[in-house]
C-alpha cells in the first residue's frame, strides 16, 4: 500500500500570550515577547523570578484542563465531531505541580489533593483529557523532554503515513511550575538578565514559558473525503541522537543535522527549498553555535542567508510543549507568509553568524518550513511543514 | 540480584506477532535495597537500572560482538515508565517544599532523556530516541511504538527499555486516586528494568523470540516477565 500523505486539519493553541492563535499571532509575529516576573509561586528563593506566564485571573489551570481547550479548538477546525476512535499522543512530563503541591501538603500535614496528585504523572495527564473528551486509544505520553511534542506529532504522522490510524490527535502541554524553575534557577540554566537572546554575543539562557498546543493529524485522502481544508503538509520529520553527552549538545551539531537532513529526504526535499527555519534557540551558550553548525551543515553558505528564528525569544522555552507550540508557529508564518522575528538579539556572535530576522516581522512568500528541536541526552527532532 | 546471562535457552512465550526479541537484559534492587552503580546519577536507581540492563543485554559497550556494533545509525531506542524517575523528582520536590533548594545534580537526572544519552554515547547509537508513558500499559505503548518505527523503517532494531521503580508514597497517592482511571496498572513494588533488543522477523539469524504490537496488556506483561525471569535463570 502506499504511504499516505499526512495533513494537518486542525490546531488549538495556548501560549504566555495568552489562548488561541490570534494572541499568539499578535505576540510572535510582532516581535514582542513575554516575558515577567512570575507571580504564579514564590520566586524569593531562586536567582532569577521571570518566566512568560498567561494568568487570567482564574487561578492556575492543570495541564489536562488546557489540553481540553486546545484541543477543542483543533477538532472544531478540523470539523471532527465523533472522537471516540481518535487516538491521542501528548508530549508532557506530568503537571509537576502535583508534585509540588503533594509535597507542600504532606509537609505542613495536610492532606494532598488526591486529583492534583494523580495528574503529576504523565500518562494521567493524557488521560484525563481523553476521558474529558471521550478520545480513544491509545492514550500515550511522550516523555522525552524537549522533543516529546514533536515526537508525538512524528508519532502521529506515521500512524498515518502507514495507514495504522486515519486520523490522530497530538500535541503538547507544559505549564510554568515552581518545581521544574527552581531546577532551572538552581542549575543556572536561566537567562540572567530577564530576557533571552538566542544567537547574540553574551547570551546567557533560557527562561521558561507556557505552552499547549493540540493538532488533528489525518491523511490527506481522509481529509479531502470529508471536505476538510488542511492547514499544512506534514512531509517529513526524524528523530536522532548526538551519542555525544548527557546534557551537552554535540559542539558540531551532528545529530541536529542529522534529523533535519533526514526530515528532508523523506519530505523528498533540497534544503535549497526551505523558505524559514523555527530553530530550537533556546539561548544558552552551548546550544546555538551548536545549532548553527548544524544548519552550515544542511544548508552549506545558505546557512548565512535563509530565515531562522528563535521564537522561544518571546515564547519562553515551552519544554515538553516546545515542539507543538513552535509547530503552530511555522503553520501561521506559512499561512500569513510572515517570518517570525528573534526577539532580544543585540550584538551579532561571530559563533552564531546566521540571518536570525534580528529587525522584526519579515513578509515573505513561506512555502516550506523547517522546525527543530532538541534535548537533553542529546535527542534531536526535525520537522517539514508545507503549505497545502 | 542479576547475573550474566550468555545465551538463550529458554523458549518464547507464544504470542503471535511481529516482532523478534534477539536480546534481552533485566536488571533489580536487591532486596538489600542496592541497585547498581552509574557515575553521575546519584540518589535513584532509576538511570543506573536503565544502563545495567541495558548493558546485560547489549554487552560490553566497545564490544565487536555486540548487536549494537556498526548498527547504532539504525537502532532506535524506546524507553517505557509510568512514574519516571519518581525518586528523584521526590527528592527534589521534597526539598522545595520545605523552603531548601534541589541540588544541582538532581536537575540532568530528572530528566529521562539523560540516562539514553549515556547509553547512546557509550553504544555509538545515533537513532531515534523516544520515551512513553501509558496508564493502562506503558509496556504495550513501548511495543507499539518500537514496532511502528520498524514498520516506518525509521529503524532497523530497537532497544526497548521498560523501568518502574518501586513507589513511593506520591505514586501511591496518584495510582489510588478517585480520579484514577480503574484499569491503571498496578503500583510497582520492585524497582527493575527490562531492556529487549527487538528486530522484524526474518531480519535476524537467531530464532526470534515473537510478540505482536498492538497487544493486550497480559501478553505484554508476559512478554517482559518472561524476559525478566530468563535473566534470573541465566538466559539472555
Amino acid at each position: 500500500m502506499a504511504a499516505e500523505t499526512v495533513v494537518i486539519t486542525g490546531a488549538g493553541v495556548r501560549s504566555a500570550f495568552g489562548p488561541g492563535e490570534q494572541r499568539l499571532l499578535d505576540g510572535v509575529f510582532a516581535g514582542r515577547h513575554a516575558f515577567a516576573p512570575v507571580t504564579r509561586f514564590d520566586t524569593s528563593r531562586s536567582r532569577g523570578n521571570v518566566a512568560a506566564l498567561y494568568d487570567d485571573g482564574r487561578g492556575q489551570p492543570g495541564q489536562a484542563q488546557v489540553l481540553a481547550e486546545c484541543a477543542r479548538t483543533a477538532l472544531d477546525t478540523a470539523g471532527i465531531r465523533d472522537v471516540s476512535a481518535l487516538p491521542v499522543l501528548i508530549g508532557t512530563k506530568g503537571d509537576f505541580q502535583g508534585v509540588h503541591t503533594f509535597w507542600r501538603d504532606t509537609v505542613t500535614g495536610d492532606r494532598p489533593d488526591p486529583a492534583a496528585t494523580a495528574q503529576s504523572l504523565a500518562g494521567h495527564v493524557v488521560e484525563e483529557l481523553a476521558t474529558t473528551l471521550g478520545l480513544g486509544r491509545p492514550r500515550t505520553a511522550f516523555t522525552n523532554a524537549c522533543v516529546a511534542a514533536a515526537d508525538a506529532l512524528a508519532h502521529a504522522c506515521r500512524l498515518v503515513r502507514t495507514g495504522r490510524a486515519e486520523a490522530v490527535l497530538c500535541g503538547g502541554a507544559y505549564l510554568v511550575d515552581p518545581e521544574v524553575f527552581a531546577k532551572f534557577d538552581q542549575a543556572r540554566a536561566l537567562s540572567s538578565d530577564g530576557r533571552v537572546r538566542p544567537f547574540a554575543k553574551g547570551r546567557s539562557g533560557l527562561l521558561l514559558g507556557d505552552g499547549a498546543a493540540v493538532f488533528v493529524v489525518e491523511s490527506a485522502r481522509r481529509a479531502c473525503e470529508r471536505g476538510a481544508r488542511p492547514l499544512a503538509v506534514v512531509s517529513g520529520w526524524a528523530l536522532t541522537n548526538d551519542a555525544h553527552h548527557v546534557v551537552h549538545p554535540h559542539p558540531q551539531g551532528a545529530g541536529l543535522a542529522a534529523a533535519a537532513e533526514a526530515a528532508l529526504r523523506m519530505a523528498g526535499a533540497d534544503p535549497a527549498s526551505v523558505d524559514y527555519v523555527n530553530a530550537h534557540g533556546t539561548g544558552t551558550p552551548l546550544n546555538d553555535p551548536a545549532e548553527t553548525k548544524a544548519l552550515y551543515r544542511v544548508f552549506g553558505e545558505r546557512a548565512r542567508t535563509v530565515p531562522v528564528s528563535s521564537t522561544k525569544s518571546m515564547t519562553g522555552h515551552a519544554l515538553e510543549a516546545a515542539g507543538a507550540l513552535e509547530a503552530v508557529i511555522c503553520l501561521l508564518a506559512l499561512r500569513e507568509g510572515i517570518v517570525p522575528p528573534t526577539a532580544g538579539f543585540t550584538e551579532p556572535d561571530p559563533e552564531c553568524d546566521l540571518d536570525c530576522v534580528p529587525e522584526g516581522p519579515r513578509h515573505l512568500d513561506v512555502r516550506r518550513v523547517l522546525s527543530l528541536n532538541a534535548a537533553f541526552g542529546g535527542v534531536n527532532s526535525a520537522l517539514v511543514l508545507e503549505r497545502p | 540480584m542479576t547475573t550474566q546471562h550468555p545465551t538463550q535457552k529458554a523458549a518464547p512465550p507464544a504470542v503471535p506477532g511481529a516482532l523478534a526479541v534477539v536480546g534481552s537484559g533485566f536488571s533489580a534492587v536487591d532486596g538489600d535495597g542496592k541497585a547498581p552503580r552509574l557515575p553521575g546519577f546519584v540518589a535513584s536507581p532509576f538511570a543506573p537500572l536503565v544502563y545495567d540492563a541495558v548493558r546485560r543485554c547489549l554487552g560490553a559497550p566497545d564490544s565487536e560482538d555486540s548487536p549494537v556494533a556498526h548498527r547504532g545509525e539504525r537502532t532506535a531506542i524506546v524507553l517505557g515508565s509510568l512514574a519516571g524517575d519518581a525518586v528523584t523528582a521526590d527528592l527534589a520536590g521534597e526539598k522545595v517544599a520545605c523552603g531548601g533548594v534541589a541540588e544541582p545534580v538532581l536537575f540532568h537526572q530528572t530528566v529521562t532523556t539523560a540516562v539514553l544519552g549515556v547509553i547512546a554515547r557509550d553504544y555509538r547509537i545515533t537513532g531515534p530516541v523516544t520515551c512513553v508513558s501509558a496508564v493502562r500499559d506503558t509496556g504495550a505503548a513501548l511495543l507499539d511504538s518500537a514496532a511502528l518505527l520498524l514498520e516506518a523503517q525509521e529503524a532497523e532494531q530497537v532497544l526497548a527499555v521498560l523501568v518502574e521503580l518501586a513507589a513511593g508514597p506520591r505514586t501511591l497517592a496518584a495510582l489510588a486516586a478517585p480520579t484514577a482511571d480503574p484499569l491503571a496498572a498496578p503500583a510497582p513494588h520492585r524497582s527493575t528494568a527490562v531492556a529487549l533488543l527487538l528486530r522484524t522477523p526474518g531480519d535476524e539469524p537467531v530464532a526470534p523470540r515473537v510478540c505482536a504490537p498492538p497487544v493486550p496488556a497480559t501478553a505484554t506483561a508476559r512478554l517482559f516477565a518472561y524476559a525478566a525471569t530468563a535473566a534470573d535463570r541465566g538466559v539472555r
